[in-house]
């Protein structure tokens, strides 16, 4: 589709199935948002359509198709405070007062926001926001969930834990869901698949592991997070080894590496210790790869590398 | 965005009223200035020495007072902008109190004070000189420098002006160098909007004025209603017409320059030295409360002291008017709340399509609507006297003629109240509702009408004040001898010969003083909840 005479979105092609948590995975910029919009119906395609349990839904208003959706942004109503936000859309469905009272009583709880019906909007944190914001779209029981980048403005530590409060709520409810992220980390906590999308296009799509294992090119397996990239000369070999029939890029699986007593010398380059991992760069022959380990090296010291089984995966062009 | 909701219907209701009401009117002026005999007698007066003398001192009062009132407004606006104490609002609030006064109400309190100050009419002569209509209009004006040029100074980041100093040049350097050039546009634009008032001036002349100043208003009245002569009425309103469009084009402009949006400075502002402030309130007392002071001693002052007589004798008829003037003021309230009615609905009609409707018409509706406020009261009234004698818009014994023309002067500022306000609502905000489930309708009632009510009783307030105090359309509209206005009353009784209802007079001003003055305090409590989505508070 085109968006202010640009293409934005090129042969889009997403089938979510019930209960089932898709992540779009993917850097700022690549039409993950507009994707979202598309689907919620607050921007129309200039070709192709949308559609839910086999109906077209494409010229469906917005306020009809019953999606949820989930800004970065909290878009909270400034006017209203937190219950009267969470009960809107039951408010517009014409639900009962006690009806809707009960169940926004329950969806806060769920949030971890008991109590908090009566503040106001303005007083809140911005993950208290969020999660209002989430409660807010979940309430309604949508048919499907959006959620666009929802923990991208908080820090951190919230966002940690609120990723896996909304898996857990997700699954509670038996929730469809799409979420769009360009944290992988994210992705991989919460998915059920990965769409990896970058341009305005899908690269790959897959349950976590299957991504993980086998990205298919260098640029998806960028963007799920892989360092290991090798490129080949044009007889398929490198410092470590004929790793291909010709010339591309390979994958070096970072958790089949090890510092092992036997294997490549190397010499550990790097350091970085993540959430408590020791996570080293190694060089091997002028090829700097990352792997995890336990044991306790430094900088400059000599090691030697073994590279376990199904540790290289071919790569495709990018 | 509103999809399903056609902004073009929405528009359609503003734009046929201003239609009417307005464009038929002044194209009728226009027309008839321009027709055959129109035209030779526009020719005629352009050769006229003294005709050539009304249009210089228009314009020549007109920049005087402006200037002098953009430089009296420094002070304060410096003070408003750079500091913070306890009573700012309040100080804020008052300084706009002049705005919304009734011209009449100016007009007689710098009568009372000039009257008071020099003898009346004698050696110093100053009661009808230029002097006076110059204070009266820094007395109206001054708020509209104050509060444009303070607020955008506020939002200068002082980051610059301290970029200055380090740099070696001195603080009226600074101003001079730094400060002035980037207040331009700021001062540029409330000082064209100053001038067009001035410009426009009319009760103020009429009654300071006397018989020997004349501007372009003053002169279409004499003409049109004292002589009757209405070639010369129309010839005069065409002269004015063409300039008053020129001076908004250039206003519009100037405005739009405005709009660069500078970074806003969130740093805490420090208080200001007691000279300041001093300073600053011994000169906003001189030129905003005095003439107030004495209008209002003015109104308890008999033969041998005070006494609250002249409030009394209101309540009476007198021979001079067709009523009593206590009935004059339940007409005047009558028709403002009418006015108010039209004026809002109108206003929110037109507001709301401008800002859901992208594209030239949008502006154009923009530009339309607020022609009204520069093309000056005086035209309105005399267009509408000319344009609407004729079935089926033969109105001009209606009852409805007053509030009507009042509303068209009330609309422009509902919109530009009610314009930000909308504007500020974030669009994800009206998204977010559609997504949960509700319609185009739904959204206008849940989201925009919600977040622009205290706006809309802003701009409601604004609208009756402006109605009450209403003049320059109102002396032109016929109309049954029993519905005269106040301040049309108020306008007669200073015309009467003598002092002997000079007293009443000066009641009745306070009386409508008082009631304007109620509408601005509402205007300020209302007007002060900053709204927008929360993102703004988080």
């Amino acid at each position: 589709m085109s968006l202010d005479g640009r293409s934005v979105l090129f042969d889009v092609e997403l089938e979510v199935e019930a209960g089932e948590i898709v992540v779009m995975l993917g850097p700022s910029g690549c039409g993950k948002t507009t994707l979202l919009r598309v689907i919620a119906g607050l921007q129309t395609v200039s070709s192709g359509g949308i559609f839910w349990e086999g109906i077209d839904i494409t010229n469906l208003p917005s306020h009809k198709r019953g999606f949820g959706l989930m800004f970065q942004e909290s878009t909270l109503f400034p006017h209203r405070d937190v219950a009267q936000n969470v009960s809107f859309g039951l408010e517009v469905a014409g639900v009962s007062p006690q009806e809707r009272s009960e169940r926004v009583g329950r969806m806060l709880a769920l949030v971890g926001l008991q109590g908090f019906e009566n503040r106001s909007v303005s007083t809140l944190s911005g993950g208290e926001a969020q999660r209002v914001a989430l409660a807010r779209s979940l309430v309604t029981s949508p048919r499907l969930l959006m959620l666009d980048e929802p923990l991208a403005s908080l820090d951190r530590s919230r966002r940690e834990e609120l990723v896996g409060e909304i898996r857990f709520l997700l699954r509670r409810l038996g929730q469809s869901a799409i979420h769009v992220t360009h944290d992988h980390d994210e992705a991989f906590e919460l998915a059920d698949r990965i769409a990896v999308m970058s341009a305005g296009r899908i690269l790959r799509v897959g349950t976590p592991t299957e991504v993980w294992e086998n990205p298919g090119t260098p640029e998806v397996a960028r963007s799920v997070g892989h360092r290991n990239l090798v490129d080949l000369d044009a007889t398929g070999s490198c410092s470590l080894g004929t790793l291909g029939t010709g010339p591309g890029t390979v994958l070096v699986r970072g958790d089949r590496l090890e510092i092992s007593a036997e294997g490549f010398p190397a010499r550990v380059t790097g350091l970085s210790r993540r959430s408590g991992r020791l996570e080293v760069a190694v060089d091997i022959g002028g090829i700097e790869l990352f792997l995890t380990t336990e044991r306790q090296v430094e900088v400059g010291e000599a090691v030697t590398v073994a590279i376990r089984e199904g540790a290289v995966v071919a790569l495709g062009l990018s | 965005m509103t999809r399903g909701l056609r902004p073009i219907f929405l528009a359609a209701v503003p734009a046929g009223f201003l239609g009417i009401f307005f464009l038929y009117p002044v194209i009728s002026i226009v027309g008839r200035g321009l027709s055959g005999e129109g035209f030779s007698r526009l020719t005629e007066l352009a050769s006229s020495a003294t005709f050539r003398g009304v249009v210089w001192f228009t314009f020549w009062q007109a920049t005087v007072s402006t200037c002098l009132t953009v430089f009296l407004a420094f002070p304060g606006s410096y003070l408003l902008a750079r500091y913070q104490f306890r009573g700012k609002a309040l100080l804020r609030a008052l300084t706009t109190v002049p705005f919304v006064l009734p011209t009449v109400v100016v007009g007689s309190a710098f009568s009372a004070l000039f009257g008071r100050l020099s003898f009346d009419s004698g050696a110093l002569g100053l009661h009808h000189t230029v002097w006076a209509i110059i204070g009266a209009h820094v007395f109206f004006n001054i708020a509209v420098i104050l509060r444009t040029v303070g607020a955008f100074w506020e939002g200068l980041d002082p980051l610059f002006e301290e970029q200055a100093y380090v740099l070696g040049t001195g603080k009226w350097r600074t101003f001079r160098m730094v400060t002035l050039p980037r207040l331009g546009p700021a001062i540029a634009a409330s000082a064209s909007i100053v001038f067009l008032f001035c410009t426009t001036s009319f009760g103020v002349i009429l009654i300071l004025g006397g018989s020997r100043r004349a501007t372009l208003e003053t002169e279409i009245w004499r003409h049109a209603v004292w002589r009757g002569d209405m070639r010369s009425a129309t010839a005069m309103a065409l002269v004015q017409l063409m300039a008053v469009v020129a001076m908004v084009v250039v206003s519009n402009w100037l405005q739009r320059k405005r709009g660069i949006v500078q970074r806003r400075s969130s740093r805490s502002q420090p208080r200001p030295s007691r000279s300041l402030l001093l300073g600053n309130l011994t000169l906003l007392t001189v030129v905003l409360a005095l003439p107030i002071l004495v209008l209002f001693e003015r109104s308890i002052a008999v033969k041998g002291g005070y006494s609250f007589r002249n409030y009394l004798a209101l309540i009476h008829k007198v021979d001079f008017l067709p009523v009593s003037v206590l009935a004059t003021l339940k007409n005047s309230l009558i028709f403002a709340v009418i006015a108010t009615i039209l004026a809002v609905v109108v206003g929110g009609l037109a507001a709301f399509s401008i800002v859901n409707w992208r594209g030239w018409w949008a502006h154009m509706l923009d530009l339309g609507m607020m022609l009204p406020l520069g093309v000056s009261a005086v035209t309105l009234g005399f267009g509408m006297l000319v344009a609407l004698d004729q079935p089926p818009l033969d109105l001009r014994t209606s009852r409805w003629l007053v509030p009507v023309a009042h509303s068209l002067i009330g609309v422009p500022f509902v919109i530009r109240i009610l314009l930000p306000a909308l504007r500020s609502i974030d669009n994800r905000l009206r998204e977010a509702a559609a997504v949960l489930g509700a319609s185009p309708f739904r959204v206008v009632r849940e989201i925009d009408l919600q977040i622009v009510r205290k706006a809309a009783v802003v701009s409601a307030a604004f609208a009756f004040a402006v109605s009450l105090g209403e003049f320059g359309a109102t002396s032109f509209l016929p109309r049954h001898p029993d519905r005269i206005t106040a301040p049309v009353a108020l306008f007669r009784l200073l015309g009467t010969p003598g002092d002997l209802l000079r007293g009443q007079a000066m009641a009745l001003a306070v009386v409508l003083m008082l009631l304007t003055g109620t509408c601005v305090l509402l205007i300020e409590l209302f007007g002060r909840s900053r709204l927008g989505n929360v993102r703004g508070d988080l």
